[in-house]
């Protein structure tokens, strides 16, 4: 008996694999994935790699991600399946199954399904897997052997994963089965459509909710703004999508409609009223749709530009290919200077290197408050305030070292300022002294960048010379001597050097200066006494950091991007079959009425793609709108190059729109074929 | 003057392959004249669909002639057809065929937006036609909110509408209650008789007997043919019946 309803499973599957065939390569895909995901998050060979730690942590972060996209796919695919195939379990009924026959079947054929998708993606995922890591470790810059390996966690989770989400798939189908009676099973399909009423209040709500958050994306300037609007933004634009979608696109066909002069021309009789059908039964699909482009678009071309930006973010960030910092307790004078200089020198020396430029920076950095004219240290009281900024003191010398300019002379009590956008104010008040501003200047281009980040921007005060800069320390010193609990300051000698050699040798040499420096501070050498706490940062451990860092989420990009495209390119292709059979009956009547083929399959054509590139398009706006508030989180991330993003975002955009167009191609046809071969 | 004049129709059906050969219609010879009302009988099988296709220009004949106004449709070519069905036939079928996502005005004003009528000249077309049909207050309605003999009598409105010079029905009142089937027989009687020709091909006697002539099909021939005369509804649904018992039990031709 048992055997019968496997029969009848298999039969069934047979005669519906237009729907079974996409379900099951999903459930195959959705595996592989998975699978692939685990298996490299749980690699044992990454453990001695530096960084990976973070790739590990974004690769959890990703598994996570797909997990609970897999569940989401599965189930729509499933539900979609069974509303397809209610009237034939209709039929089963009145032929005298009763609904645990039914079951039956139905367990044979969900069974069949898992054991084929997670059979067949396991197999691909392991035999993917090691190009999928060779990928991986390319474009994280790691350079580690990879042995073919099979991951038996990796399989245990996937196929425990994957049999509660076809169990769980299996019991819905068994609740539907078990509510309907059979001949509701047989009507269902063609019970008639109801007119969808106007929500004219949500569509309303879409707008403003679009609105506002275009609003925020636009306009939101600062960090601390943009870390906290962001997914308030983000937010308002999904519910906006939706509501729009569902309650803007009928309110603006009925508007259409009502327009007798546009309403009764052949072009646009069918095509508008078709296109209130279609919006009732497809709003949220296409708003889903909507969604996942723009998500797919985001993640990879911030991603994408993130890994090529890498360069320009190191050179932003390391002034030369090794930074030496040392922190004084007060202002190093020549002496302690140069003593520190000649250590870097003969260090370098050492490690074989020849410098081919050197350059040394003595400044007071604390963060500032400004209010009208007077700048004041933040205590803490005033963290909350959204107007910090950095304040960085200078001498004259070191500025225009710096900057490679000339300023002209000015007195003990007077002060150069530069910030972005021009402070403009011809004095300063700072702890209680007020200066007279010589000179008001704009940052230089890369401080520039840093300082639209920072609330209150980042302001230079360039003092005439050190012992202009030594008073000032001192009261700052006095300052953090009364308010012991804000801290204390330090003025910070940074020298930059560039250097000969490979990478390689560039990361030795700033190994032998971290060592030379330790010793040195520890022993109290000479000129070293003062020295409250040192750094040495490498350009080139920066660079493979990020390479690391970038490198897996741009990976993770991809994969998720994948991931997305599959969920709209499945959507896509079970809605063309839904409306397929829909449209079917209702233009043979047109045909019959005496609409020319000819004006039918040009009605099909333009509600179709309307349908189709309605959700792009929309996605194109979402990023034109999101642009400017992805540009400031990309800065955040040492991203400062925002035509590198644009270029980033176009090329994606670009890419997506072909691989989607040929979708539309394939999927019109499944839809032609159903419609009729006539046309 | 004969406004539809049939002769000498034959379809055969091949089957995809070629290997069947079925003769839907053999010999198919009859006219009508204008504002005759006449209706075609057969069982099932007897070739009635077909010839309504073929009369219809949905469907190509093997061999033979379909003159309307002496026009050849035969001859029309595929790009004109649907432009010459629009203006010259109007429909009614057996399930109403109307678009459940028009409202029932939409529905009616279908073919005059196909014809791309300008808006403005539709109203005072549409609201006569609707009145004498009863339907006046239901055109803001849509299909699924009325009743089937309110549906049919929708899709009579919109085949009217055109003013075409022949109406084709195709079993009209085979979806409809008894009631509602006299109803659409009473104002198919009531068009008629304000001039309108009309062809419908059914197996209700109740709906062949308020035609003013019969055509009898078997084994794709016309068989045999009855004229209303003087006639009344019984007699003649009386005499439909005599002649289809004959037509069953395999009587001579022409008794």
């Amino acid at each position: 008996m048992n055997s019968l309803y496997r029969k009848l499973a298999f039969t069934n599957m047979k005669n519906n694999r237009q729907f079974y065939l996409p379900y099951l390569l999903t459930g195959m895909l959705s595996v592989m994935m998975f699978y692939s995901m685990r298996a490299m998050q749980g690699n044992s060979g990454l453990d001695n790699v530096r960084g990976s730690a973070d790739l590990k942590m974004i690769l959890s972060l990703g598994l996570v991600v797909i997990g609970i996209f897999v569940c989401i796919l599965l189930f729509y695919t499933n539900s979609f399946i069974m509303k397809r195939r209610k009237k034939e379990l209709g039929v089963y009924n009145i032929l005298g199954m009763e609904k645990k026959h039914i079951a039956r079947v139905l367990f044979w054929e969900t069974l069949t399904t898992f054991v084929l998708s997670v059979g067949g993606g396991l197999v691909f995922g392991i035999a993917f897997n090691k190009m999928l890591t060779m990928l991986l470790y390319r474009m994280t810059g790691l350079s580690e052997s990879i042995p073919f390996y099979i991951s038996g966690w990796g399989c245990a989770q996937t196929v425990e994963l994957f049999g509660l989400i076809y169990l769980a798939t299996l019991f819905y189908n068994f609740m539907q089965v078990k509510l309907a009676n059979p001949m509701e099973l047989l009507r269902s399909g063609n019970t008639g459509e109801r007119e969808p009423k106007t929500k004219l209040l949500l569509a309303i709500l879409g707008v403003i909710c679009l609105a506002a958050g275009y609003y925020i994306a636009i306009t939101t300037e600062d960090i601390m703004g943009v870390l906290s609007l962001f997914f308030v933004a983000v937010l308002l634009v999904i519910v906006g999508t939706y509501a729009l979608f569902i309650a803007g696109s009928i309110a603006f066909l009925k508007l259409l409609r009502s327009n007798k002069n546009y309403y009764y021309q052949t072009k646009h009789f069918t095509t508008v009223s078709g296109m209130i059908y279609r919006m009732k039964q497809n709003a949220v699909g296409l708003a889903n749709i909507c969604i996942l482009s723009t998500m797919v678009l985001v993640m990879v071309s911030t991603t994408v530009s993130m890994y090529v930006g890498v360069g320009d973010s190191i050179e932003m960030n390391y002034a030369g290919d090794v930074v030496v910092s040392l922190n004084y307790h007060g202002v190093p004078d020549e002496k302690t200077r140069s003593a520190a200089l000649d250590e870097v020198k003969g260090s370098i020396r050492e490690s074989g290197r020849v410098i081919t430029n050197i350059k040394g920076t003595a400044s007071i950095s604390t963060a500032v408050v400004r209010e009208g004219n007077e700048l004041s240290i933040v205590r803490d009281e005033m963290l909350q305030s959204s107007e910090i900024g950095m304040a960085a003191i200078l001498t004259k010398a070191d500025y225009e070292a710096l900057e490679e300019t000339t300023l002209q002379e000015f007195g003990e009590d007077e002060i150069v300022v530069a910030a972005s956008p021009v402070y403009g104010e011809d004095s300063l008040v700072f702890l209680g002294t007020e200066y007279r501003v010589a000179e008001n200047r704009k940052l230089a281009n890369a401080d520039a960048m840093y300082s639209s980040l920072l609330p209150g921007g980042v302001i230079y005060l360039v003092v005439s010379d050190d012992e202009a800069l030594a008073v000032l320390y001192e009261k700052m010193a006095a300052f953090y001597e009364k308010n012991p609990e804000e801290g204390s300051c330090s003025v910070a000698y940074e020298m930059a050097v560039d250097m000969d050699g490979t990478a390689e040798e560039k990361k030795d040499c700033a190994w032998n200066i971290r060592e030379r420096m330790s010793s040195l501070t520890d022993s109290g050498a000479a000129g070293f006494l003062n020295v409250s706490g040192y750094g040495v940062r490498s350009k080139q451990e920066g660079y493979e950091d990020y390479m690391t860092l970038n490198g897996s989420f741009f990976f993770l990009g991809l994969f998720l991007g994948l991931m997305f495209l599959l969920v709209t390119v499945l959507i896509m292709y079970y809605k063309q079959i839904s409306e397929g059979y829909e449209d079917k009956e209702r233009f043979a009547i047109m045909e019959k009425v005496g609409m020319s083929s000819k004006e039918v399959k040009a009605a099909i054509g333009s509600q179709v793609r309307t349908v189709f590139f309605l959700p792009i398009v929309m996605a194109a706006i979402h990023l034109a709108a999101a642009f400017p508030m992805l540009s400031r989180l990309l800065a955040m991330l040492s991203l400062y190059n925002k035509s590198l993003f644009a270029l980033c975002l176009l090329a994606t955009l670009l890419v997506f729109g072909v691989i989607y167009f040929i979708v539309f191609k394939v999927t019109s046809k499944t839809y032609y074929r159903i419609v009729g071969e006539q046309f | 003057m004969a406004i539809l004049e049939v002769n000498n129709l034959k379809k055969i059906y091949t089957t995809r392959f070629g290997g069947h050969q079925v003769q839907a219609l053999s010999d198919i010879n009859f006219s009508v004249e204008e504002g005759e009302y006449v209706a075609i009988m057969g069982e099932s099988g007897s070739g009635k669909t077909t010839l309504l296709n073929i009369l219809a220009a949905l469907d190509k004949p093997t061999s033979g002639t379909v003159l309307l106004n002496g026009k050849n449709i035969v001859a029309i070519k595929e790009k004109e057809l649907a432009a010459f069905r629009r203006d010259n036939l109007g429909f009614i079928f057996q399930d109403f065929n109307l678009l459940d996502n028009f409202s029932i005005k939409d529905n009616i004003l279908l073919p005059l937006v196909l014809e791309q009528v300008p808006p403005k000249e539709m109203e005072p077309r549409l609201m006569p036609i609707a009145k004498q049909l009863g339907i006046g207050e239901l055109l803001a309605k849509y299909p699924y909110e009325v009743s089937g003999g309110q549906k049919q009598r929708a899709a009579v409105a919109r085949a009217l509408i055109t003013k075409p010079q022949l109406v084709l029905g195709d079993e009209p009142t085979g979806a409809l209650d008894s009631k509602a089937t006299d109803g659409l027989l009473r104002l198919f009687h009531e068009i008629n008789t304000q001039g309108q020709t009309i062809l419908m091909v059914t197996h209700s006697i109740k709906a062949a007997s308020h035609a003013n002539r019969i055509l009898f099909i078997k084994d794709g021939e016309v068989f045999h043919q009855l004229y209303r005369g003087n006639l009344s509804n019984e007699e003649l649904y009386a005499k439909i019946s005599d002649t289809l018992t004959i037509l069953t039990t395999g009587g001579e031709k022409n008794e």
